[in-house]
Protein backbone atom coordinates (compact mmCIF):
# COMPACT_ATOMS: atom_id res chain seq x y z
CA UNK A 1 0.00 0.00 0.00
CA UNK A 2 3.08 2.29 0.79
CA UNK A 3 4.57 1.98 -2.51
CA UNK A 4 1.55 2.09 -4.12
CA UNK A 5 0.87 5.72 -2.85
CA UNK A 6 4.57 6.29 -3.36
CA UNK A 7 4.45 5.42 -6.82
CA UNK A 8 1.84 7.38 -7.64
CA UNK A 9 3.12 10.06 -6.12
CA UNK A 10 6.40 10.28 -7.96
CA UNK A 11 4.11 9.81 -11.60
CA UNK A 12 2.34 12.83 -10.62
CA UNK A 13 5.14 14.74 -10.15
CA UNK A 14 7.07 13.31 -13.13
CA UNK A 15 3.72 14.25 -14.96
CA UNK A 16 3.58 17.93 -13.40
CA UNK A 17 7.35 18.48 -14.23
CA UNK A 18 6.67 17.24 -17.75
CA UNK A 19 3.74 19.76 -18.08
CA UNK A 20 5.93 22.71 -16.72
CA UNK A 21 8.46 21.49 -19.52
CA UNK A 22 5.98 21.58 -22.35
CA UNK A 23 5.02 24.91 -21.09
CA UNK A 24 8.47 26.81 -20.58
CA UNK A 25 10.11 25.23 -23.20
CA UNK A 26 7.70 26.95 -25.87
CA UNK A 27 6.65 23.69 -26.93
CA UNK A 28 2.58 24.92 -26.93
CA UNK A 29 1.45 26.26 -30.24
CA UNK A 30 0.18 29.90 -29.94
CA UNK A 31 -0.66 31.22 -34.07
CA UNK A 32 -3.76 31.10 -34.56
CA UNK A 33 -3.34 30.65 -38.85
CA UNK A 34 -4.97 26.96 -38.69
CA UNK A 35 -8.31 25.77 -37.64
CA UNK A 36 -8.56 24.52 -34.17
CA UNK A 37 -7.97 20.98 -33.50
CA UNK A 38 -10.93 18.00 -33.47
CA UNK A 39 -10.29 18.42 -29.62
CA UNK A 40 -10.64 21.27 -29.38
CA UNK A 41 -13.84 22.38 -31.22
CA UNK A 42 -15.57 19.14 -29.88
CA UNK A 43 -14.95 20.15 -25.79
CA UNK A 44 -14.57 23.85 -25.77
CA UNK A 45 -17.89 24.91 -27.20
CA UNK A 46 -19.43 22.64 -24.94
CA UNK A 47 -18.21 24.07 -21.84
CA UNK A 48 -18.73 27.75 -23.40
CA UNK A 49 -22.52 27.13 -23.94
CA UNK A 50 -22.69 25.16 -20.33
CA UNK A 51 -20.99 28.66 -18.75
CA UNK A 52 -22.87 30.68 -20.87
CA UNK A 53 -26.51 28.63 -19.76
CA UNK A 54 -25.47 29.00 -16.27
CA UNK A 55 -24.54 32.82 -16.20
CA UNK A 56 -27.44 34.04 -18.31
CA UNK A 57 -30.60 34.60 -16.75
CA UNK A 58 -33.44 33.23 -19.49
CA UNK A 59 -35.64 36.32 -20.37
CA UNK A 60 -37.47 37.59 -23.39
CA UNK A 61 -36.39 40.28 -25.19
CA UNK A 62 -37.81 43.66 -23.97
CA UNK A 63 -37.24 45.59 -27.14
CA UNK A 64 -40.25 45.11 -29.53
CA UNK A 65 -38.96 44.43 -33.03
CA UNK A 66 -40.41 47.26 -34.67
CA UNK A 67 -38.70 48.86 -37.48
CA UNK A 68 -37.43 51.71 -34.96
CA UNK A 69 -35.31 49.76 -32.61
CA UNK A 70 -34.33 47.60 -35.63
CA UNK A 71 -32.84 50.31 -37.38
CA UNK A 72 -31.14 50.88 -34.32
CA UNK A 73 -29.86 47.21 -33.88
CA UNK A 74 -28.97 47.58 -37.24
CA UNK A 75 -26.89 50.43 -37.19
CA UNK A 76 -24.86 48.97 -34.03
CA UNK A 77 -24.33 45.92 -36.10
CA UNK A 78 -23.08 47.50 -39.02
CA UNK A 79 -20.80 49.82 -37.03
CA UNK A 80 -19.78 47.39 -34.33
CA UNK A 81 -20.24 43.45 -34.92
CA UNK A 82 -20.17 43.14 -38.65
CA UNK A 83 -16.19 43.16 -39.49
CA UNK A 84 -16.07 40.08 -37.55
CA UNK A 85 -19.59 38.52 -38.08
CA UNK A 86 -20.30 39.22 -41.73
CA UNK A 87 -22.03 41.90 -43.25
CA UNK A 88 -25.75 40.61 -44.76
CA UNK A 89 -25.42 40.51 -48.87
CA UNK A 90 -21.68 40.16 -48.94
CA UNK A 91 -19.51 36.73 -48.27
CA UNK A 92 -18.08 35.70 -44.92
CA UNK A 93 -15.59 38.27 -43.22
CA UNK A 94 -11.76 37.02 -43.80
CA UNK A 95 -11.01 39.00 -40.38
CA UNK A 96 -13.90 36.93 -38.37
CA UNK A 97 -12.78 33.48 -40.27
CA UNK A 98 -8.85 34.54 -39.02
CA UNK A 99 -9.92 34.17 -35.01
CA UNK A 100 -8.85 31.40 -33.33
CA UNK A 101 -11.35 30.18 -32.88
CA UNK A 102 -12.97 31.81 -35.80
CA UNK A 103 -15.80 34.14 -35.16
CA UNK A 104 -18.94 32.62 -36.54
CA UNK A 105 -21.05 34.15 -39.47
CA UNK A 106 -24.26 34.91 -38.60
CA UNK A 107 -25.38 35.89 -42.15
CA UNK A 108 -24.67 32.45 -42.93
CA UNK A 109 -26.03 30.70 -40.10
CA UNK A 110 -27.26 32.52 -37.28
CA UNK A 111 -26.88 31.67 -33.86
CA UNK A 112 -28.49 28.64 -31.62
CA UNK A 113 -28.46 30.86 -28.45
CA UNK A 114 -31.50 31.98 -27.08
CA UNK A 115 -32.17 36.14 -27.06
CA UNK A 116 -31.22 36.32 -22.90
CA UNK A 117 -28.13 34.15 -22.95
CA UNK A 118 -27.00 36.49 -26.63
CA UNK A 119 -27.67 39.45 -24.69
CA UNK A 120 -24.96 37.66 -22.10
CA UNK A 121 -22.24 37.22 -24.20
CA UNK A 122 -22.49 40.29 -26.30
CA UNK A 123 -22.06 41.89 -22.91
CA UNK A 124 -19.60 39.87 -20.79
CA UNK A 125 -17.73 38.42 -23.83
CA UNK A 126 -16.18 35.26 -24.34
CA UNK A 127 -12.53 34.70 -22.65
CA UNK A 128 -9.70 33.59 -24.61
CA UNK A 129 -11.64 34.38 -27.98
CA UNK A 130 -11.33 37.73 -30.23
CA UNK A 131 -15.16 37.99 -28.78
CA UNK A 132 -14.84 41.30 -26.84
CA UNK A 133 -17.03 42.40 -24.02
CA UNK A 134 -18.94 45.35 -24.90
CA UNK A 135 -20.84 46.24 -22.15
CA UNK A 136 -18.21 49.52 -21.52
CA UNK A 137 -19.21 50.70 -25.30
CA UNK A 138 -22.91 49.53 -25.22
CA UNK A 139 -25.69 50.20 -23.14
CA UNK A 140 -28.41 47.23 -21.88
CA UNK A 141 -30.72 49.00 -24.51
CA UNK A 142 -28.18 48.78 -27.29
CA UNK A 143 -27.42 45.56 -26.78
CA UNK A 144 -31.04 44.37 -26.78
CA UNK A 145 -31.57 45.86 -30.20
CA UNK A 146 -28.58 44.40 -31.46
CA UNK A 147 -29.95 41.22 -30.32
CA UNK A 148 -33.05 41.64 -31.97
CA UNK A 149 -31.19 41.98 -35.23
CA UNK A 150 -29.06 39.30 -34.77
CA UNK A 151 -31.61 36.81 -35.11
CA UNK A 152 -33.15 38.55 -38.07
CA UNK A 153 -30.13 39.28 -40.17
CA UNK A 154 -31.11 37.90 -43.26
CA UNK A 155 -34.57 38.77 -43.24
CA UNK A 156 -34.79 42.70 -42.02
CA UNK A 157 -37.40 44.86 -43.26
CA UNK A 158 -36.56 47.07 -46.06
CA UNK A 159 -36.16 49.94 -44.17
CA UNK A 160 -33.86 48.75 -41.68
CA UNK A 161 -31.64 47.75 -44.22
CA UNK A 162 -32.00 50.49 -46.11
CA UNK A 163 -30.68 52.67 -43.34
CA UNK A 164 -28.04 50.24 -42.43
CA UNK A 165 -26.40 49.78 -45.69
CA UNK A 166 -26.02 53.79 -45.83
CA UNK A 167 -23.36 53.06 -43.12
CA UNK A 168 -21.41 50.47 -45.31
CA UNK B 1 -21.66 99.21 30.21
CA UNK B 2 -22.42 100.27 27.26
CA UNK B 3 -19.03 100.04 25.61
CA UNK B 4 -19.04 96.29 27.28
CA UNK B 5 -22.04 95.58 25.60
CA UNK B 6 -20.51 97.04 22.23
CA UNK B 7 -17.70 94.89 22.83
CA UNK B 8 -19.89 91.77 23.59
CA UNK B 9 -21.39 92.69 20.33
CA UNK B 10 -18.50 93.09 18.61
CA UNK B 11 -16.89 90.02 19.39
CA UNK B 12 -19.94 87.57 19.32
CA UNK B 13 -20.48 89.07 15.46
CA UNK B 14 -16.74 88.52 14.27
CA UNK B 15 -17.42 85.15 15.93
CA UNK B 16 -20.18 84.37 13.82
CA UNK B 17 -19.14 85.60 10.76
CA UNK B 18 -15.35 83.93 11.34
CA UNK B 19 -17.83 80.63 12.03
CA UNK B 20 -19.90 81.03 8.78
CA UNK B 21 -16.71 82.19 6.74
CA UNK B 22 -14.40 78.85 8.08
CA UNK B 23 -17.62 76.49 7.55
CA UNK B 24 -18.39 77.32 4.33
CA UNK B 25 -15.25 77.65 2.54
CA UNK B 26 -13.98 74.29 2.97
CA UNK B 27 -17.45 73.23 1.55
CA UNK B 28 -16.87 75.30 -1.62
CA UNK B 29 -13.06 73.63 -2.31
CA UNK B 30 -13.70 70.64 -0.80
CA UNK B 31 -15.80 69.24 -4.08
CA UNK B 32 -14.02 69.48 -6.80
CA UNK B 33 -16.44 70.86 -9.74
CA UNK B 34 -15.51 69.35 -13.28
CA UNK B 35 -17.53 70.42 -16.34
CA UNK B 36 -17.50 68.05 -19.16
CA UNK B 37 -19.53 68.04 -22.88
CA UNK B 38 -19.62 65.43 -24.82
CA UNK B 39 -19.77 65.34 -28.44
CA UNK B 40 -19.69 62.49 -31.34
CA UNK B 41 -16.62 61.23 -31.05
CA UNK B 42 -15.21 62.56 -27.71
CA UNK B 43 -15.10 64.30 -24.21
CA UNK B 44 -13.77 67.87 -23.57
CA UNK B 45 -11.48 67.88 -21.68
CA UNK B 46 -10.45 64.08 -22.31
CA UNK B 47 -8.00 64.25 -19.65
CA UNK B 48 -8.46 65.24 -15.83
CA UNK B 49 -6.40 65.22 -13.15
CA UNK B 50 -7.56 64.90 -9.57
CA UNK B 51 -6.39 64.38 -6.13
CA UNK B 52 -6.93 60.72 -4.18
CA UNK B 53 -9.56 61.48 -1.42
CA UNK B 54 -11.27 64.81 -2.94
CA UNK B 55 -14.79 64.62 -4.16
CA UNK B 56 -15.37 65.38 -7.55
CA UNK B 57 -18.23 66.18 -9.23
CA UNK B 58 -18.44 65.99 -12.81
CA UNK B 59 -21.01 68.07 -14.64
CA UNK B 60 -21.95 66.54 -17.73
CA UNK B 61 -23.50 67.87 -20.98
CA UNK B 62 -23.91 67.15 -24.24
CA UNK B 63 -23.48 69.42 -27.32
CA UNK B 64 -25.15 67.33 -29.92
CA UNK B 65 -27.18 64.26 -29.51
CA UNK B 66 -27.29 61.39 -26.10
CA UNK B 67 -24.16 59.81 -25.04
CA UNK B 68 -23.50 57.89 -22.25
CA UNK B 69 -20.37 57.87 -19.45
CA UNK B 70 -19.11 54.58 -17.89
CA UNK B 71 -16.92 54.55 -15.55
CA UNK B 72 -16.30 50.87 -14.20
CA UNK B 73 -13.18 52.28 -12.42
CA UNK B 74 -15.30 53.66 -10.01
CA UNK B 75 -18.84 52.03 -10.70
CA UNK B 76 -20.47 54.69 -12.35
CA UNK B 77 -23.15 55.19 -15.61
CA UNK B 78 -24.34 58.03 -16.45
CA UNK B 79 -26.94 59.14 -19.17
CA UNK B 80 -26.08 62.54 -20.98
CA UNK B 81 -28.27 64.27 -23.04
CA UNK B 82 -28.13 67.70 -24.64
CA UNK B 83 -29.71 70.79 -22.86
CA UNK B 84 -29.08 69.43 -19.48
CA UNK B 85 -26.53 68.87 -17.12
CA UNK B 86 -25.79 65.56 -15.48
CA UNK B 87 -24.12 65.72 -12.51
CA UNK B 88 -22.01 62.45 -10.93
CA UNK B 89 -20.47 62.69 -7.33
CA UNK B 90 -17.85 60.21 -6.49
CA UNK B 91 -14.45 60.56 -4.10
CA UNK B 92 -11.19 58.77 -6.07
CA UNK B 93 -10.24 56.46 -3.15
CA UNK B 94 -7.23 55.24 -5.63
CA UNK B 95 -4.11 56.25 -7.51
CA UNK B 96 -3.15 55.76 -11.13
CA UNK B 97 -4.80 56.31 -14.63
CA UNK B 98 -8.28 55.32 -15.60
CA UNK B 99 -10.75 55.51 -18.71
CA UNK B 100 -14.14 56.21 -19.42
CA UNK B 101 -16.46 56.12 -21.97
CA UNK B 102 -19.34 56.18 -24.31
CA UNK B 103 -21.54 53.49 -23.37
CA UNK B 104 -24.84 54.65 -25.51
CA UNK B 105 -24.23 53.65 -29.58
CA UNK B 106 -23.51 57.14 -30.89
CA UNK B 107 -22.49 56.39 -34.74
CA UNK B 108 -19.62 55.00 -36.51
CA UNK B 109 -17.02 56.22 -34.43
CA UNK B 110 -18.59 55.47 -31.02
CA UNK B 111 -15.93 53.05 -30.06
CA UNK B 112 -13.23 55.90 -29.84
CA UNK B 113 -15.18 57.84 -27.82
CA UNK B 114 -13.22 57.79 -24.28
CA UNK B 115 -11.36 60.05 -21.71
CA UNK B 116 -8.70 59.95 -19.13
CA UNK B 117 -9.46 60.31 -15.21
CA UNK B 118 -5.68 60.92 -13.86
CA UNK B 119 -5.93 60.46 -9.47
CA UNK B 120 -2.68 61.86 -8.08
CA UNK B 121 -1.53 61.67 -4.36
C1 LIG C 1 -13.02 41.54 -33.22
C2 LIG C 1 -13.95 40.58 -33.76
C3 LIG C 1 -15.35 40.56 -33.16
C4 LIG C 1 -16.22 41.59 -33.06
C5 LIG C 1 -16.00 43.06 -33.45
C6 LIG C 1 -17.43 41.03 -32.51
N1 LIG C 1 -17.28 39.69 -32.29
FE1 LIG C 1 -18.69 38.40 -31.64
N2 LIG C 1 -17.39 36.86 -31.71
C7 LIG C 1 -16.09 36.96 -32.16
C8 LIG C 1 -15.45 35.65 -32.09
C9 LIG C 1 -14.03 35.31 -32.50
C10 LIG C 1 -16.44 34.75 -31.59
C11 LIG C 1 -16.28 33.25 -31.34
C12 LIG C 1 -16.06 32.94 -29.88
C13 LIG C 1 -16.13 31.44 -29.61
O1 LIG C 1 -16.00 30.64 -30.54
O2 LIG C 1 -16.32 31.07 -28.44
C14 LIG C 1 -17.63 35.55 -31.37
C15 LIG C 1 -18.81 35.05 -30.85
C16 LIG C 1 -19.97 35.79 -30.73
C17 LIG C 1 -21.24 35.25 -30.28
C18 LIG C 1 -21.50 33.80 -29.89
C19 LIG C 1 -22.28 33.16 -31.02
C20 LIG C 1 -22.38 31.68 -31.02
O3 LIG C 1 -23.41 31.18 -31.53
O4 LIG C 1 -21.43 31.00 -30.58
C21 LIG C 1 -22.14 36.27 -30.33
C22 LIG C 1 -23.62 36.23 -29.98
C23 LIG C 1 -21.45 37.44 -30.80
N3 LIG C 1 -20.13 37.11 -31.04
C24 LIG C 1 -22.06 38.67 -31.00
C25 LIG C 1 -21.37 39.83 -31.36
C26 LIG C 1 -21.99 41.13 -31.46
C27 LIG C 1 -23.46 41.45 -31.25
C28 LIG C 1 -21.01 42.00 -31.80
C29 LIG C 1 -21.12 43.51 -31.99
C30 LIG C 1 -21.62 44.25 -30.87
C31 LIG C 1 -19.77 41.23 -31.92
N4 LIG C 1 -20.04 39.93 -31.64
C32 LIG C 1 -18.56 41.77 -32.28
C33 LIG C 1 -15.47 38.09 -32.64
C34 LIG C 1 -16.02 39.35 -32.68
CU1 LIG D 1 -21.28 58.77 -27.69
Amino acid sequence: MKKLVLAITVLLVIALMIGVGVFKLGLVPVNADVPPSGLETRFIPIAVHASVANHAEEQPNPMVPTDENLIAGGEVYTVMCARCHGVPGRGPSVLGASFYPPAPQFTVQPSGYSEGELFWIVKHGIRNTGMPAWGRLLSDQDIWHVVAVLRRLNSLPSAVENSRSKLH
Amino acid sequence: MKRIMILVLAITTGLGVLAYTTHSAPQADDVKVISITAKKFDFTPGEITVKKGVPVALELTSSDRVHGFSFPDFKLTAKIEPGKVTRVVFTPDKTGEFTFSCNIFCGSGHEEMAGRLIVTD
